[in-house]
């Protein structure tokens, strides 16, 4: 009888290689070519925002529960801020419209994160749910306009620090008491971008609904950074406006690489980290156009000039 | 890109290199070049690591073009290089580097010889280029790629 489990210091071999067998070998293949990136990401604070509509289906906040337990059991040290606030919009000006959808949206939000705390403790690493108040970790303003998004008005990540020292995995929701003790609503992306910088980590990740992505992914090559503050400022009120906001305001901040990933898309917290490429788009603080202005500078007494858009000018000489 | 193909060839394609991180890719080339073309180790390794010190080569997305001026070339000349697994290379996203075109230019780098450095650039700057390169299995089989990158 072929035996199908190998002890590890058992020398038996299957008489017969079958596709099975290939497959699992790929996937041996894959999972130790991961190696150096996971050494990569060893004790690195990562931030994710896990939001969009794909934080409403079940389904897939259950993958994506395993894959965040993937990486924190891997040595990462993750933070994650999720969405999923009903989309709705109060009627401005009725106090007790907006009460009960304080109500509604601190209930769906609230039930997500304890699904998602549930879920990621099942996989091995502990989790801890947060709402902006736990520790005095949010601050909102009141939001200036009816049905929008309130600003944030403090942060401290003292209380995150301490757990990411103790080992715990922090999940908040994006909801945080203003001034007067009421509830406000906060963008998942403005947070993560600001606990990013606060928590000094090198990368952060917004995970977020495919249609943001299509809206800025024509921009790649080397200027894709410079590119999308020029799209920001010609589309401030865009879709994916937010999401970019967020994302160029952390790299401004210390936070090298930004990750903008489909949230929908199964597995994609793993691809985009674990693989070269990924699935999503990476926008890095420094950018290609960086590593041709240092070797301009390298090359600083040559007769020429390398430019960002690859091409190389002879300096024009002026002599009196 | 007819150059960087031109200068690239077969014998100067090295895979699977045993290093485990920059310095040890840079010695393993050094050598490399010394044997092949009798030119000294320690100056090459000196200046890819002072190119370094002014930021890192690596572009991102497991690529890199480490680069120097070296006195005493005559002519420039590229090595690609895979390491045996991707190494560390203070990449601006993060991720360890698998595929790299070093390039050394004369003391005295002219347009040609930028024009090399901003070709690789490019190059490394395509996906599709990448994705090439990740799944060529045998030196003749970059050679080929670098080679039908200049078509496009």
């Amino acid at each position: 009888m072929t035996p199908n489990v190998r002890h590890f210091t058992g020398m038996a071999t299957p008489a017969k290689v079958n596709a099975q067998h290939c497959l699992q070998g790929l996937d041996a293949d894959l999972l130790a070519g991961s190696l150096p990136f996971v050494q990569a990401l060893q004790r690195q604070t990562v931030v994710v925002v896990f939001t969009g509509t794909a934080s409403y289906d079940p389904a897939i906040r259950h993958t994506f529960a395993q894959d965040i337990s993937l990486l924190a059991m891997m040595g990462a040290q993750a933070v994650l801020i999720h969405g999923g606030a009903p989309a709705f919009h109060a009627a401005g000006g009725a106090s007790l419209v907006e009460r009960v959808a304080t109500q509604v949206t601190r209930t769906a939000l609230a039930e997500i994160n304890l699904e998602l705390v549930r879920l990621i403790n099942q996989h091995g690493p502990r989790a801890i749910g947060l709402a902006g108040q736990d520790g005095q970790l949010l601050r909102a303003n009141p939001p200036t306009t009816a049905g929008r998004a309130a600003e944030v008005a403090a942060l401290d990540a003292s209380l995150l620090q301490t757990m990411q020292a103790n080992g715990l995995l922090p999940v908040i929701m994006p909801m945080a008491p203003d001034a007067d003790g009421n509830d406000q609503l906060l963008l998942p992306e403005t947070i993560g971008s600001l606990l990013a910088q606060r928590l000094k980590a090198n990368t952060l990740v917004l995970m977020v609904n495919g249609d943001v992505l299509h809206a800025v992914d024509s921009h790649d090559g080397l200027n894709s950074r410079a590119q999308l503050e020029v799209w920001l400022g010609e589309h401030s009120e865009a879709l994916g406006a937010t999401t970019v906001r967020a994302a160029l305001d952390a790299l401004d901040h210390g936070v090298s690489t930004v990750h903008l990933v489909e949230a929908g898309v199964p597995h994609a917290l793993l691809s985009q980290l674990l693989t070269e490429e990924g699935c999503g788009m990476a926008l890095c603080r420094r950018s290609g156009a960086s590593l041709l202005a240092d070797s301009s500078r390298y090359f600083h007494d040559c007769d020429s000039l390398l430019r960002p858009d690859f091409q190389v000018e002879r300096k024009r000489v002026v002599r009196f | 890109m007819n150059t960087l193909a031109r200068m690239c060839p077969v014998e100067d394609i090295l895979l699977d290199a045993k290093v485990q991180n920059r310095h040890q890719l840079f010695e393993y080339v050094a050598r490399h070049l010394q044997r092949r073309y009798g030119l000294a180790a320690e100056p090459i390794i000196g200046s890819l690591e002072a190119r370094e010190r002014m930021g890192s080569t690596a572009l991102g997305q497991g690529v890199a073009i480490p680069h120097a001026r070296l006195s005493g070339l005559s002519a420039p000349l590229a090595v690609f290089i895979r390491p045996e697994q991707p190494i560390a290379f203070d990449a601006p996203d993060g991720k360890p580097v698998g595929e790299l075109i070093l390039l050394l230019v004369p003391q005295h780098a002219s347009q040609d010889h930028l024009q090399i450095l901003a070709d690789a650039a490019r190059l490394f700057c395509e996906r599709s280029f990448r994705a090439l390169l990740r799944a060529a299995a045998t030196p003749f089989d970059v050679r080929r790629i670098l080679l039908e990158s200049q078509a496009s």
